[in-house]
């Protein structure tokens, strides 16, 4: 464990703090990786991926020997998994769950419709995927995903809190507004946005979320 | 932090909202309950996070893409949706799909049946902080989703059917793989149903808990394993026989106690005539075409039919107004209808503790309902509670009333939060 | 069939100072359709209750025109019987979507009526709870997405909810 602490990059905001803080910074890195919590949210889903991810926490896939918990409340999470696209009456809800984690924090969505509203991506109540309200850091493709695939999807998370491309303390106030998000194709958007994303599969989400833009603009 | 809210306010009305951010059923969901002590004398539901307008969305869009969309309406029944609505469009169309599909329709709903209630089992279990049951319950599970896995190819909203048929052959070799691992499921499930039966701390929980009559259950129109565990002969499989149960029946299982326990017992006794049902029809099932003609547009029309879902009727009502399009399809699912019996007859009267327990009884699906709750709490006493946190009350209250304190036990880290 | 018939014949008998039009379906031989007025709505729905035929299933609308042209909700309240659908339908024009709540009668119907109030602005005379049920707290007034006319909701309905 001990060379997992070397090699976790330094932000370089902290660079100017005291040794003191930069080592609380690294134990404190090192040990999200190794134990990241996890709060679920359905913000519209079919249970299909809820249903998947609760099979994670039981005997055959048990990820909570790797250390990944799932837990009920948003002040004690690290990760914000989103099942579902957005529907208006939980997108308020959606933020305020974001809102109270406390930094850093990360989002997975899943699913297909967790990416760009899936098949209900042009119904009357539904805002589109996750990533039109809320940062996403990894999408997990798959209608459900397969318990492995969202397994897979955690590791992508953390290979990437460990390579220090996915910080986003330095991005400002977290409140997120609709209006401000271009309504794009999610490659341009995720440019333009202060966090990144990235996904497992970029082709077919950016594919995905363009279908998502079409239903919106009508 | 629990026990001083019920205490400190034994004397007056308040409402105690909950949800809809709650690990315990996976679904958002909030109900708000009117307590006097620790009665609760009022209930209600605000639904709605989950709606997605599906039924609108299914106006503009082919019959067969209609399909599609209904299977993800819930991911649970998704094969009791999709049934229902494709035998309406079968019925409007005049088109009568071969025996042998409508066997393996049969034949997957009953696998879907045993997937869904052996996950209610388990969830259900978990908010009596049962959480070896529903470790061990989701653990076989795994068995019923590898069946679905070897023989749809997904192991939710697996598809099944297509307009005028099915997709899928059931091969000699599935028939064989499905009876072993049906035979190592009923061994379980017997387990299961001794734990159910005899277990005194799971029999003080669920026995004489949210008992309903037979009279009042039918006047409210309780459906599915709800009304049968009061004693109602109500079963859209033997009533309204559909694809497949026309040619090969199946029995009904009734119990007529109509309290939490009943609704335990009927369950997994359901499971056991879904494995005899299974097997028996893969003996005798016909030889022939797995799928007929279906044809692009519909004639016009009106049907309804119903379904029996894991969780009760799910009645589909379809029009037709001779385009690609259907003109209007109506959902009216199980959980819709038994919400209203639990939460307005039920709930009243039984203790917070046991709400939990009594709202897992009924096998809530909120994406079934398209529904959800939420936040009020403009109330002057409205405190906001978790789910976890009412189940945790309702597992350390009833602790309490056995002598027992769970938190050193350390089972529960009753603690936690806050 | 003839146990069908029966509980058929007996539905119809039921309702038969009420009914303006009876229909056997014929892609369905389980079903009777009874065409009632809509203030007959609730003598029809208490007719098969006090006969203890059946439970309700649902209410269900629809938007539809009528022979001549005019645009109209339908609306059908459907009964189960064992293997029957008995349905008791109306047609309420879009400039008077008023009907009578069956609430005192069948208590759990309230779901459906507030599901119909909701989606297609039927008022619903005396129903107990009309708090919102499915649609977002910001939706705005007047606006029912089941409606054919609705087409999604246009930049002046979503700057609405937004600004609220």
């Amino acid at each position: 464990m001990e060379e997992n602490i070397e090699e976790i990059t330094i932000n370089p905001e902290s660079s100017d703090k005291s040794i003191i803080d930069s080592v609380v910074d690294k134990i404190r890195s090192w040990s999200r990786i190794n134990s990241p919590w996890a709060i679920h949210y359905n913000s519209g889903s079919c249970n299909g991926c809820d249903i998947e991810l609760l099979t994670l926490v039981t005997p055959r896939y048990d990820v909570e020997r790797l250390g990944i918990k799932l837990q009920g409340s948003p002040r004690h999470a690290d990760v914000l998994i989103v099942t579902g696209a957005v529907t208006f009456q939980s997108k308020d809800r959606l933020i305020r769950i974001y809102n109270q984690m406390p930094e850093p924090k990360f989002v997975i969505a899943l699913g297909s419709c967790g990416i760009s509203g899936g098949v209900f991506h042009d119904c009357y109540c539904v805002e589109g995927g996750v990533a039109d309200v809320i940062p996403v850091d990894v999408f997990v493709p798959g209608c459900p995903p397969r318990p492995e695939a969202m397994i897979n999807g955690v590791a992508t998370l953390l290979a990437k809190i460990k390579a220090g491309n996915s910080k986003k303390e330095s991005s400002g106030p977290t409140i997120f507004a609709m209006p401000e998000i271009p309504v794009e194709p999610a490659e341009t958007t995720s440019a333009n946005e202060p966090s990144q994303k990235t996904s497992l599969e970029p082709s077919s989400v950016s594919e995905e979320n363009q279908n998502t833009s079409k239903g919106e603009n009508q | 932090m629990t026990d001083n809210l019920i205490d400190s306010n034994k004397s007056q009305k308040y409402i105690v909202p909950i949800g809809p951010q709650h690990p315990a059923l996976k679904e958002p969901g909030h109900f708000e309950f009117t307590v006097e002590g620790e009665i609760v004398v009022d209930a209600s539901i605000r639904l709605g996070y989950v709606h997605r307008g599906v039924e609108k969305a299914a106006e503009s869009r082919t019959w067969t893409q209609v399909l599609y969309l209904v299977e993800r309406v819930c991911g649970i029944c998704s094969h009791a949706h999709g049934t229902a609505f494709i035998q309406n469009a079968e019925a409007l169309a005049g088109i009568e799909i071969p025996p042998r599909a409508k066997v393996i329709r049969a034949i997957a709903g009953e696998i879907e049946r045993l997937h869904s209630h052996l996950l209610w089992l388990g969830v259900a279990a978990h908010e009596g902080g049962f959480d070896a049951m529903f470790m061990y319950s989701w653990r076989d599970r795994e068995i019923v989703m590898d069946i679905l896995e070897n023989f749809f190819g997904n192991r939710v909203n697996y598809s099944v059917n297509i307009p005028g048929g099915v997709k899928e052959d059931i091969t000699p070799e599935f028939a064989e793989q499905l009876r072993i691992k049906l035979d190592f499921l009923e061994k379980r499930l017997k387990h299961y149903l001794d734990v159910v039966n005899d277990d005194v701390t799971f029999r003080a929980r669920t026995v004489n808990i949210g008992t309903l009559g037979k009279e009042e259950m039918t006047r409210l129109g309780a459906t599915g394993p709800t009304a049968r565990s009061a004693g109602i002969t109500r079963d859209i499989r033997v009533d309204r026989p559909y694809s497949g149960f026309d040619i090969y029946p199946i029995n009904m299982i009734l119990d007529d106690h109509g309290d939490l326990n009943a609704r335990f017992v009927v369950r997994l006794k359901e499971c056991f005539e879904s494995i005899r049902y299974i097997r028996d029809v893969l003996e005798k099932i016909p030889e022939g075409e797995l799928s007929v003609k279906f044809p692009r547009k519909i004639p016009a029309g009106e049907s309804m039919s119903s379904v029996e879902a894991p969780r009760g009727e799910l009645f589909y009502f379809v029009r037709s107004n001779g385009t690609e399009n259907p003109d209007r399809v109506k959902v009216r699912t199980a959980s819709l209808c038994n919400w209203g019996t639990i939460v307005s007859a039920v709930a009243k009267g039984h203790k917070l503790a046991d709400m939990p327990m009594i709202l897992a009884g009924i096998d809530p699906c909120f994406s079934c309902n398209d529904r959800m709750v939420n936040i009020v709490g403009k109330e002057k006493n409205a405190q906001l509670w978790t789910w976890e946190q009412l189940r945790k009350y309702g597992i350390n209250y009833h602790a309490m009333q056995e002598g027992f304190n769970v938190s050193d036990c350390g089972i529960e880290q009753l603690r936690e939060e806050k | 069939m003839t146990d069908i018939m029966n509980y058929l014949k007996e539905a119809e008998s039921y309702l038969s100072d009420i009914s303006e039009k009876v229909v056997y379906p014929e892609n369905q031989t389980n079903r009777i359709d009874v065409y009632v007025a809509p203030q007959d709505i609730k003598r029809a729905v208490k007719a098969l209750y006090d006969h203890h035929f059946g439970y309700l299933i649902t209410i269900s609308a629809y938007d539809t025109t009528s022979d001549d042209g005019k645009p109209q909700i339908g609306l059908v309240y459907h009964f189960g019987e064992g293997p029957t659908i008995c349905s008791i339908r109306t047609f309420l024009p879009h400039d008077h979507r008023i009907v009578d709540t069956i609430c005192d009668i069948i208590g759990s119907a309230t779901v459906y009526e507030r599901e119909c109030r909701e989606l297609f602005g039927i008022e619903i005379v005396g129903t107990p709870d009309k708090s919102k049920l499915l649609l977002p707290e910001d939706w705005p007034d007047g606006v029912y997405p089941m409606l054919k006319s609705f087409t999604g909701l246009t930049d002046a309905g979503k700057w609405q909810k937004e600004s609220k």
